[in-house]
């Protein structure tokens, strides 16, 4: 095997002469074009979350009568704190994408590139999470300050049907959600996770 | 970045251009995954360029620069599979049909390289370009000890590959 292998060294030191020769003519354009990477497509995937749960957020807020019902029966209190909470849980996971982002701009070694690159999808992952807990949460205290501070909102009799109604369309919400988030993540990490854990079996 | 920056790089690399080239060869297997990859190594050593302080040599930074993209970052199509399964049986055939001239050895010696994952693929390409253990360790970020044990691993995986 030594043999064979030293014999492969040296036809691999060879080559140099059958390989192409580009110019810094052919090198400058390639500066200018826009990468292909994984990590780059799981950030523009990240963003995409982002970017669509914000809007969700206002969507909810401006669109939804039945919502703007609630949140007047809440009250401004009420109001003014779950949106300073979900803003200010919004900008530290802004924050953190960011960090993580350049984190992995200026990795040069395969090991802390892995590190980092698995950082940031648990990084999406709490965020994930967190928005389906809040969502859950939020929507629970709304109901019960509703119940509580002004029962003629929603008529009791109707009570399960709307809870139940309630619950199968979130329900239905989080599960495609986790679905595409596993399909999209799923997909692009496969690779990567192989390779994290060859590295990891290397370290041990 | 400024225009000087660009020139100094882009200088850098057409001076040290065969190491990505090598990388290329031995991650892809053919003209058009070649380009594709090196275009995605010359981005990203382009955008850590910033970060290289000298410290090390261009060259010793593009290997794990290099070796970093076709590790983790480029993206492969499923030709690539494909290609690798069939070029690896078409040898091990032809292996039995002919004596085992140098010429033939070699082939079967590449294609059981290319059979390797990625990581493995990374530790052969350093020796081969006769790195010791210690420059090894340090461009893949593993221990010297941990170096020479995957190494010795990897010789046992290629011989086995050679004689199933």
């Amino acid at each position: 095997m030594v043999d064979e292998l030293e014999l492969l060294k040296k036809d691999w030191q060879k080559q140099e002469a059958t390989l192409p020769k580009l110019t810094k003519a052919d090198i400058y354009p390639m500066l200018l074009k826009k990468s292909s990477s994984v990590v780059k497509w799981i950030l523009i995937v990240s963003v995409i979350e982002f970017a669509f749960w914000i809007l969700l957020t206002f969507g909810i807020k401006l669109d939804g009568e039945g919502a703007s019902n609630v949140e007047s029966a809440i009250g401004s209190t009420v109001e003014i704190i779950s949106t300073v909470i979900h803003l200010t849980a919004l900008l530290f996971f802004v924050g953190w994408f960011y960090k993580n982002y350049k984190k992995i701009e200026s990795t040069d070694s395969p090991k802390d590139l892995m590190y980092n690159i698995l950082k940031t999808r648990k990084t999406v992952k709490y965020y994930i999470w967190f928005n389906i807990a809040f969502l859950v949460v939020g929507s629970i205290a709304a109901f019960t300050i509703v119940e509580i501070n002004s029962p003629d909102t929603i008529v009791v009799d109707n009570l399960l049907i709307a809870a139940l109604a309630f619950i199968a369309i979130v329900g239905i919400f989080i599960g495609l959600l986790l679905l595409f988030y596993r399909l999209i993540y799923g997909i692009l990490l496969r690779r990567l996770k192989t390779n994290y854990d060859e590295l990891k079996k290397m370290d041990y | 970045m400024d225009k000087n920056q660009e020139e100094q790089f882009v200088a850098l690399l057409e001076e040290n251009q065969n190491i990505v080239h090598k990388i290329c060869r031995l991650y892809t297997n053919n003209q058009d995954q070649h380009n594709d990859l090196f275009q995605e190594i010359t981005i990203q050593l382009w955008r850590a360029f910033p970060k290289f302080r000298g410290d090390a040599k261009f060259s010793t930074w593009m290997y794990r620069v290099g070796l970093n993209t076709a590790i983790t970052l480029y993206r492969k199509s499923k030709r690539r599979v494909q290609t690798q399964d069939f070029e690896g049986v078409s040898y091990r055939i032809s292996s039995e049909d002919y004596d085992d001239t140098v010429e033939e050895q070699l082939k079967l010696m590449y294609s059981a390289v290319k059979e390797l994952n990625d990581i493995e693929k990374a530790l052969v390409f350093l020796y081969l370009e006769d790195k010791n253990y210690r420059e090894i360790s340090e461009t893949l970020g593993i221990t010297e000890v941990n170096a020479r044990v995957k190494m010795n691993r990897v010789k046992g995986k290629l011989k086995k590959i050679l004689n199933p």
